[in-house]
């Protein structure tokens, strides 16, 4: 017989020392929950909120990016983020409601990595598109005509050591940022990754 | 204002709050940890209540959402809500306080079963409950095969750590 069985029985039997009454019970239902997924969701939203504010700050003064040439591509910059920024919030919403605790673990935990896949694909494609956005405006304006005496002005190599700063600064935004969200996430779904792994290795 | 539904829920709440003690138990080692899991529980449970359509016995049913809410939903925090008010007499409480004389057995079982990771304690939650390998393997989404094998290595550990040579 199994050694484990007898075990059984006092686990089973075991009572419990102060139960909570109805009233009790009550209060602690109506409780704010501090689930995970409601951490996620909130760092979301902050995220989908940071992008907002950076598509809005970034195109500012409208004629002066009429004087660059660049109306129509900050009008086509503009367009695209906000609709990027719809459909991310339509997939993470949907992803969102599709977390439930009672189904099986790992459809669970399934879901909630995937919650968390969808948003870094929305936090990557917003900063390769601020970098290429912010790259293709310096361009525009380095080679405009009031840039130009400028460029001439500093000389052989000032060309090729203003664009290492402006290359250098917007990666180094990008990069502070990914790793900003990466740490942020990696503390919160530290424990479900490795749960994860655990659950799904095939034996 | 309590809906039907609340009447209901909270009346089987209490009828069957042993099985998120014992989940707590498992989980945590303190009990302002137990009682911060015993609230996410309950809140997670609330949640999906009204989507409990009786497919499964409500004990099994409890067992899932409390396991699901342990293992993937609760992060410890250093930040908690304070839950005297809630626990009014946890206070006096503390895992060793147990008067049967199986008081022994059970405390060297729990402290084994800490020492066993999130999901070897489901598995071995689910199998002191006496659950089917068919439910075990459906609450935690792995093949029945599977549910086995992991069931007979963490039976091996537990028993390594209950029996230390």
């Amino acid at each position: 017989m199994d050694s484990l069985n007898k075990y059984k029985e006092v686990w089973q039997n075991q009572g419990i020392e102060n139960p909570l009454d109805k009233n009790s019970l009550n209060k602690l239902i109506h409780k704010r929950s501090s689930s995970i997924v409601k951490w996620i969701f909130y760092v979301s939203l902050f995220e989908f909120g940071f992008v907002l504010l950076l598509n809005l700050i970034i195109p500012t003064d409208w004629e002066q990016y009429k004087t660059y040439g660049l109306y129509h591509f900050m009008i086509g910059v503009s367009v695209f983020g906000y609709a990027l920024t719809l459909l991310f919030i339509f997939l993470f919403y949907k992803n969102y409601k599709n977390i439930s605790v009672h189904e099986s673990t790992k459809d669970l935990m399934q879901n909630i990595l995937n919650t968390r896949k969808t948003v870094k694909y929305y936090i990557l494609i917003n900063l390769i598109f601020i970098a290429f956005a912010l790259f293709y405006s310096f361009y525009v304006i380095f080679n405009s005509e009031e840039y130009e005496s400028l460029m001439t002005n500093l000389g052989e190599n000032g060309p090729i050591l203003l664009w290492s700063i402006v290359v250098f600064a917007i990666l180094f935004v990008v990069g502070i940022m990914f790793l900003f969200y990466s740490l942020l996430y990696g503390l919160l779904i530290k424990k479900l990754n490795k749960n994860y792994k655990e659950l799904t290795e095939e034996v | 204002m309590n809906s039907e539904l609340e009447i209901n829920f909270i009346k089987e709440l209490e009828t069957n709050q042993n099985i998120i003690h014992k989940v707590c138990k498992a989980y945590t080692n303190n009990q302002d940890d137990h009682n911060d899991l015993f609230q996410e529980i309950s809140i997670q449970l609330w949640k999906a209540y009204d989507k409990f359509r009786g497919e499964s016995k409500f004990t099994t049913w409890m067992y899932r959402v409390a396991l699901n809410t342990a293992i993937s939903l609760y992060r410890k925090s250093k930040k908690r809500i304070p839950t005297d008010e809630l626990f009014p007499n946890s206070k006096e409480l503390t895992y060793e306080e147990y008067d049967d004389t199986k008081e022994k057995q059970l405390d060297s079982l729990y402290q084994a079963i800490h020492r066993l990771t999130d999901i070897e304690k489901a598995l071995v939650l689910l199998y002191l409950e006496d659950k089917s390998y068919k439910d075990i393997a459906l609450c935690l989404g792995i093949s029945e095969v599977n549910a086995r094998v992991k069931m007979n290595r963490t039976k091996v550990k537990l028993k390594e750590l209950l029996n230390p040579i």
